[in-house]
């Protein structure tokens, strides 16, 4: 297990992060997720301590993360900014890597070259943004991490290719028990994939959670009466949301739906009621709408 | 083989066993056939080996397949199909009756339609 204990870190007076905890697990896929500018990045630097923090600690099956210790060597991490040496291939990459990872395997580089149709001979720096990230994301798998942490990784990659990146993450998690942890702010690619999702916003994880869970608990809904529709309370339930298109009326929830669909019945004629999925989207609008953010109304 | 629809508000391991249920109960999957593997199915329909697992799991202990550990999941003998068919219909069958009985239906009209289309299958069967 990878745990974040604690975790804080000042520039200068500006606190990046503040009390981070993470708690994610072997074979499994963890989603980070935040508004923009909340530290995701900052976050996953420190876990792979190129960043040092002011207190707290990066535990690895409990052993302390650190810049020297040998656990070190079963992390990997793709960061968003890609920079090569200059005049470098994935070829001349890949041989330098060697020597920092002990489970490099050319036999899997030669493969993933071949599917994603790289030339590892060719110069890096002629390469387009999305070639640049496969080259990378190659290099990892290829790598054999324990950890593995992708910030922003299908970012600028076409559809056919964050499937294929898809499909090889997938096989690796299940079949070598990797841990990763994902950066996105496309909550679109992260929905259905990951197994638990910690949600950032300034500098903190307001919400660390397993997916079914925080989608069994909050609910949307969309319904219309026959009546004006005043509003509706009850104790089993609290809405999150609530938006009126015309006479229908869709609601985010917490809690007991069937108890929110009796008081509804009790009080009005209901002509129509649905249940809608929840998606990662609706849960991280709805968590950052507790955190105060994307409350503003748009004055135009 | 099998999808999800993201849209539907069934929880997708749901979904995911229900079409399994499908395969199995029409004989698209017989006995003894050998299911995918979860990484495979998983990074085929992108989606979490774990829900996948999940759905798994559920047609284990509802007996329509059966796992060897290290080799894989395959479909349940024949007999062990029925009786789980068997089970989840009559499962369906209680819900219904319930929902009649919420929508106001007298007990004797209940029993009334029962003993009808029991009836009326076994005219079927003997024309």
């Amino acid at each position: 297990m990878l745990r974040v204990d604690k975790l804080s870190k000042n520039f200068r007076s500006f606190q990046v992060l503040k009390d981070i905890h993470i708690n994610a697990n072997e074979g499994q896929i963890y989603g980070l997720v935040g508004s923009n500018g909340c530290g995701k990045t900052t976050l996953l630097k420190h876990i792979i301590q190129v960043f040092r923090q002011d207190s707290g600690q990066v535990y690895f099956n409990d052993q302390v993360v650190g810049e020297r210790s040998e656990v070190i060597k079963d992390f990997y991490y793709v960061q968003d900014d890609l920079f090569f040496p200059h005049g470098s291939t994935l070829n001349s990459l890949f041989n330098f890597e060697g020597l920092l990872y002990d489970q490099m395997s050319v036999e899997k580089f030669n493969k993933l070259t071949t599917y994603f149709k790289i030339d590892p001979n060719k110069k890096l720096a002629n390469m387009s943004k999305g070639q640049k990230k496969q080259a990378a994301f190659v290099l990892a798998m290829s790598a054999n991490p324990k950890v593995l942490l992708l910030d922003e990784i299908v970012d600028g990659l076409d559809a056919v290719i964050r499937r294929k990146f898809w499909n090889v993450l997938i096989k690796d998690v299940v079949g070598n028990n990797m841990t990763v942890i994902i950066s996105s702010h496309d909550l679109k690619e992260l929905d259905n994939i990951c197994d638990k999702v910690g949600i950032m916003h300034e500098g903190t994880i307001i919400k660390e959670e397993e997916m079914s869970s925080l989608k069994e608990n909050l609910k949307r809904v969309q319904f219309a009466v026959a009546e004006d529709f005043e509003g509706i309370s009850g104790d089993e339930f609290q809405i999150v949301k609530r938006i009126q298109v015309g006479k229908v009326y869709f609601m985010t929830l917490r809690g007991n739906v069937e108890a929110f669909r009796k008081a509804l019945e009790e009080r009005y004629q209901v002509l129509i009621f649905d249940e809608l999925a929840v998606n990662l989207e609706e849960i991280f609008i709805a968590e950052l709408g507790g955190a105060g953010y994307g409350t503003e109304e748009l004055d135009a | 083989m099998v999808s999800f629809d993201p849209n539907n508000p069934k929880p997708i391991y749901e979904q995911i066993y229900e079409q399994f249920v499908k395969l199995i109960s029409s004989q698209v999957l017989k006995p003894e056939d050998q299911l995918p593997s979860v990484r495979e199915l998983a990074s085929t329909i992108r989606l979490n080996p774990n829900t996948i697992q999940r759905a798994y799991k559920q047609l284990e202990n509802d007996h329509y397949i059966y796992s060897l550990p290290g080799k894989g999941n395959f479909v349940a003998r024949a007999d062990h199909v029925i009786s789980a068919e068997i089970q989840r219909k009559t499962d369906e069958l209680v819900s219904c009756v319930k929902v009649l009985k919420g929508l106001g239906v007298e007990d004797d009209a209940i029993l009334a339609i029962t003993r009808d289309t029991v009836k009326g299958v076994e005219n079927n069967a003997s024309s």
